[in-house]
């Protein structure tokens, strides 16, 4: 397979993909970040964390909580709301990751 | 810790002209250290970087999602005559759409089959990420039992 990412020209991502991803894979990852989900199940929601265990004011985890949740909440329309929605989650991810690691959550 | 060795061995003892006995301490072995974000993202960009298929022999690719507005592709080799090239490009998502970032202060807004294309390959790796790296589902961001 040759490489199909072309900076001059396009961003050729499909048909490399054909032979790496079962249609079920491709199918459920075009569902995942559309589909909506009630935040109040959430596993996110915690004990409060310290400002100096990550980094960032109890303010701040609090806002990027709830935009976290109405980022699984609201399902995404358009390409920049979709793009969004995983950049919100997987910054989210990274926060709790830390934040387990360190025993704080 | 050696400091605190001796102190321990000297109160046991009871002299401060004992010879400590040889030993050394084992190294410390941190596996599961805790991770900063920047090397969270360059795990998350080992994935990504698969996403495309293989990696032509002497070419180095990354691709990965840098804060919620920026996905970053890098890709480095070395051409015929064996120098260095690189190609860096920002994707930067903005209210009016997906703007495009090269060298050159080139730039544009995604759209048609290409946008469409990075979107797949954005979902893809938030899918894969989420599930190897996180060990959450991606559909609800519950932890992965």
């Amino acid at each position: 397979m040759s490489p199909t990412h072309n900076a001059n020209t396009m961003f050729t991502v499909p048909a490399s993909l054909e032979g790496l991803v079962s249609d079920a894979e491709r199918a459920a990852a075009q569902r995942s970040v559309g589909e909506s989900y009630h935040p109040h199940e959430t596993t996110i929601v915690g004990a409060p964390i310290e400002t100096t265990d990550l980094g960032i004011s109890q303010a701040n985890y609090a806002a990027m909580r709830r935009e976290v949740d109405s980022a699984y909440e609201v399902k995404p329309q358009s390409s920049v709301e979709i793009f969004r929605n995983i950049g919100n989650r997987l910054g989210f991810a990274r926060k709790e990751h830390i934040a387990e690691s360190k025993g704080v959550r | 810790m050696a400091d605190i060795l001796k102190k321990a061995f000297e109160l046991l003892v009871g002299s401060d002209d004992v010879s400590l006995p040889s030993f050394s301490l084992p190294q410390k072995k941190r596996p599961f250290r805790t991770l900063t974000e920047r090397e969270l993202i360059q795990l998350e960009s080992e994935i990504g970087s698969k996403l495309f298929g293989p990696i032509p022999k002497g070419h180095r690719r990354e691709f990965f999602n840098l804060d919620p507005d920026t996905w970053i592709w890098h890709e480095e080799w070395n051409d015929r005559l064996g120098k260095p090239q690189s190609s860096t490009t920002r994707y930067e998502v903005h209210d009016t759409g997906i703007l495009k970032v090269q060298e050159g202060a080139r730039y544009n807004f995604l759209e048609g089959q290409e946008l469409e294309n990075l979107q797949v390959a954005a979902r893809l790796y938030y899918e894969q990420v989420m599930r190897e790296i996180y060990n959450r589902d991606p559909e609800t961001g519950r932890k992965l039992v």
